[in-house]
């Protein structure tokens, strides 16, 4: 029994000093920047998400820390003369739902000469949420890579306001977001996070590196189903978008958060894009355009963002018919790999006239 | 086995073992092999097909025990308190379809009740037939029963007769045959089980005498630790020590047990888990586009499958350890092992040794038996290791893959006896630090035969497997 007691007494000690390490050093932000990826595995094309790990390799890891940490441009390195540094940031088409990396817009982009023989180095920072906020946050971490342009792909569902805190890669990384937007500058105080309560975040982050041997070896990081439902053509009769009947009123669009991501990139140029979505010819296609989006609340926004990138001087391609419905793969916005390579042609036009143009 | 599962038997077992009444542990010890015969078995899609696995292996069990020796009679009154309790505990998990919806121990609703108890009372009829006749010196009995459960090995482990069975019994409980799968058909633990009841079988098939009581032999055969991934104890050992009690060294095996069982989670919960995540797998055999990362794969599905295998092992031996039972070990550092045939020798030791002493020593007994035209040596040990190995291929299933598996690893233990019966003398006669060089480069590369063995082991498409082979090596 003596013995019994004896390991038992070591392991609650040994728990013990443990937890109040844990508790004292708050290990799990370090942690979080560190990744075996771009040290012993190639840098991950895109930011980690994804809901079948064990096919996809691949998971939504809540922490934008350990998710830039896995990416590619975490290895960037200075940029080499000759070479125009782009950052993509936007939603899951920018991403790229069922696109291969080499398929995305980005990925499109990457390698390309621009128009004045310069070789475009693309990184895909896009993540599959639609909200502002989250593309400001991730604007945010793309400045610390000194990017030459920034593209922005957004589509109305990012702008709600009732969108823009409530996702998960926001509630994972409130300290961030509440040191970014909170209003008085005062800095929310947490309280210290304990072994136990970041048991979760702590596994995901082993998890994601054990995952670097399978994307290493395969290069896969979504699952690519060779059937999927694709996006509806008929339509309900339902012209309310957010709970607004009709157009909706400026104050339910997050304007500022667009505005701020301007002022944050700075004297980086931003080449906005609306991005294109799929045009009903449906039932109710009078009424909707697609799934998401009744016609009368798309105008007026698409109004209201002509209006804004011409008062701003901001610098807009306006996709948002540009594609046939037949481009749409499983969603009103996600389009295939053809469609991204004319989208990179368009963008790849105005990147040189961007960058000559300077900031808006 | 679950986490809580591990820790719910732990408890269990320790609360068993220190019951200072013989009779009501032993009792006690027959209800909880009854129980978790049931608890284990997972869900099927086939209906009542979960019900009725465990309770087919329960009185498969029992009919066992009536027919494989004369000296084992049902009709005893120990014998009839034991049935008593066996058969009793089934009707009361069987009756658990009164309380509830879903299963309570049972991995989904039980069967209508008649049902149950119509099994029951057949199923002990049907032992009580057999006992009269073993008694009687009649073989046969014993002979049924290994028919019987080879033919359900047999099924079991053939995807194609698997398929078969359930669209057969899908058709039969009216349910869709077009979304039969060869998953509908597991029996959890069957494959342990099985050999224990062969082993009991043949011996007593051989003239061997097994003077137990049932409620032993039962606790034997469904010894709830030893259920998910063995190890295949000896009957005569594990009756023996059973029968004998738990002894005194409560806290010596109280320690022992738990530090084993540790060791078990550790290597199974953390080290095997993880390595899943990059171990190659039937999946994503096809999908390596580079050379280096899927041998890293490979070699991770090599680590895995031991940590996995020999950690349910360890967690096996420390929850028998607690209980006062010391079951076999079953791994000892398989990869340290300087050449195949000791790397057979500890790796899955106790089927290894199930198969020694059924398969290759009566083989080789056979086959050296004609002294007249003698075979030559050399073939000898080619049939041997070839059949043996062929045969341990096949416990894992009868596919293809597992078939190319067994013949890959006899015909490495062939090409190993040549080899080392030629070089034996000549090594020994090196210098010492040849031989630890010598012996570094044979474990090397004893690990990288084993390891591109397991490519047929995980890959079940034979041309994914041949592809595999041509990525790591084009």
């Amino acid at each position: 029994m003596k013995k019994i007691l004896k390991i038992t007494l070591l392991t609650i000690g040994f728990l013990l000093i443990f937890t109040l390490l844990w508790r004292f050093t708050q290990p799990l932000d370090k942690l979080n920047r560190l990744s075996l990826y771009n040290h012993v595995f190639p840098g991950r094309e895109r930011l980690p998400f994804g809901e079948s790990p064990q096919t996809a390799y691949n998971f939504s890891i809540g922490s934008l820390d350990a998710a830039i940490a896995s990416h590619k441009i975490s290895g960037a390195g200075k940029k080499e003369d000759g070479t125009v540094r782009v950052i993509t940031i936007g939603d899951s088409s920018s991403w790229g739902t069922l696109l291969r990396p080499e398929e995305t817009l980005c990925g499109q982009l990457d390698g390309r000469r621009s128009t004045r023989g310069r070789i475009i180095e693309c990184y895909n920072l896009a993540y599959p949420t639609l909200s502002l906020t989250k593309d400001y946050l991730l604007l945010n971490r793309a400045m610390n890579y000194d990017p030459d342009l920034i593209l922005w792909p957004l589509t109305m569902e990012s702008f709600p306001t009732d969108k823009q805190a409530d996702n998960a890669l926001i509630q994972s990384n409130l300290k961030e977001y509440l040191s970014v937007f909170s209003d008085d500058g005062t800095i929310t105080k947490f309280p210290p996070e304990t072994l136990f309560t970041q048991r979760r975040e702590t596994a995901d982050w082993l998890r994601l590196q054990l995952y670097g041997v399978m994307w290493a070896g395969t290069g896969i990081d979504q699952n690519y189903p060779e059937d999927y439902p694709t996006p509806q053509l008929d339509l309900e009769a339902d012209n309310t978008f957010h709970g607004f009947e009709g157009s909706l009123p400026d104050e339910a669009f997050a304007w500022n958060i667009l505005e701020k991501g301007m002022v944050r990139a700075a004297d980086v140029p931003v080449l906005l894009i609306n991005e294109p979505m799929l045009i009903s010819n449906g039932q109710n296609s009078k009424i909707r355009y697609n799934y998401y989006y009744p016609r009368e609340a798309y105008d007026s926004w698409h109004e209201e963002l002509l209006v804004r990138a011409e008062q701003n001087g901001w610098h807009l391609i306006d996709l948002w018919d540009s594609l046939e419905p037949e481009a749409f793969t499983n969603s009103a916005i996600h389009y295939n790999a053809e469609s991204a390579a004319k989208i990179a042609d368009r963008v790849l036009a105005e990147i040189e006239k961007t960058l000559r143009h300077g900031p808006s | 086995m679950e986490l809580q599962d591990i820790f719910l038997l732990a408890g269990l077992l320790v609360l068993i073992r220190i019951i200072p009444a013989y009779q009501t542990r032993r009792l006690l010890m027959i209800i909880a092999g009854c129980v978790f015969v049931f608890m284990f078995q997972p869900v099927l899609p086939v209906r009542e097909l979960d019900f009725r696995f465990p309770l087919q292996t329960v009185l498969l069990t029992i009919c066992v025990y009536a027919a494989f020796s004369k000296l084992n009679t049902l009709n005893s009154r120990q014998n009839l308190v034991d049935l008593a309790v066996i058969l009793g505990t089934l009707l009361l998990i069987g009756a658990t379809r009164f309380i509830s919806y879903d299963g309570i121990i049972t991995a989904s609703r039980p069967p209508q009740f008649w049902k149950v108890l119509t099994a029951v009372v057949c199923g002990t009829g049907v032992a009580f037939l057999l006992n009269i006749f073993a008694k009687n010196e009649h073989k046969w009995p014993a002979r049924i029963c290994v028919v019987l459960i080879l033919l359900a090995l047999v099924i079991l482990k053939t995807p194609r007769l698997s398929l078969e069975l359930s669209k057969i019994l899908r058709s039969f409980n009216r349910q869709a045959t077009e979304l039969a799968r060869t998953t509908d058909i597991r029996s959890f633990g069957f494959s342990y089980i099985a050999f224990r009841l062969l082993s009991i079988l043949i011996d007593s098939l051989k003239g061997r005498k097994a003077d137990l009581r049932l409620g032993d032999f039962f606790v034997y055969v469904c010894f709830p630790p030893a259920l998910s991934a063995g190890p295949i104890d000896r009957w005569d050992r594990f009756c023996k020590e059973y029968s004998a009690g738990p002894g005194e060294a409560l806290a010596d095996d109280l320690y022992a047990g738990l530090l084993q069982i540790a060791y078990g989670l550790f290597h199974k919960f953390v080290l095997a888990d993880a390595l899943a995540k990059m171990a190659l797998s039937a999946q994503n055999a096809g999908q390596f586009i580079s050379t280096g990362w899927a041998w890293v794969s490979l070699f991770a599905y090599g680590l895995q499958i031991f940590f996995d295998f020999s950690g349910y092992s360890e967690i096996a031996i420390g929850l028998g350890t607690l209980f006062g039972i010391h079951l076999p070990k079953n791994f000892d550092h398989p990869y340290l092992k300087p050449d195949l045939t000791k790397f057979w020798s500890s790796w899955h030791m106790t089927l290894t040794q199930w198969i020694r002493s059924y398969v290759f020593n009566p083989l080789t007994r056979a086959l050296r038996s004609n002294k007249e035209q003698p075979l030559p040596q050399w073939l000898i040990v080619m049939i041997t290791q070839l059949t043996t190995m062929l045969l341990i291929g096949l416990w894992h299933g009868v596919s293809v893959n597992f078939v190319i598996w067994g013949l890959w690893h006899g015909f490495g233990l062939f090409i190993h006896q040549l080899y080392s019966r030629k070089t034996g003398a000549w090594l020994r006669s090196r210098p010492a630090h040849f031989i630890k060089a010598y012996t570094a480069a044979s474990t090397g590369l004893t690990v990288l035969y084993v390891v591109l063995g397991w490519i047929w082991f995980v890959i079940p498409d034979f041309s994914a497997a041949v592809g595999f082979f041509g990525r790591l090596f084009g």
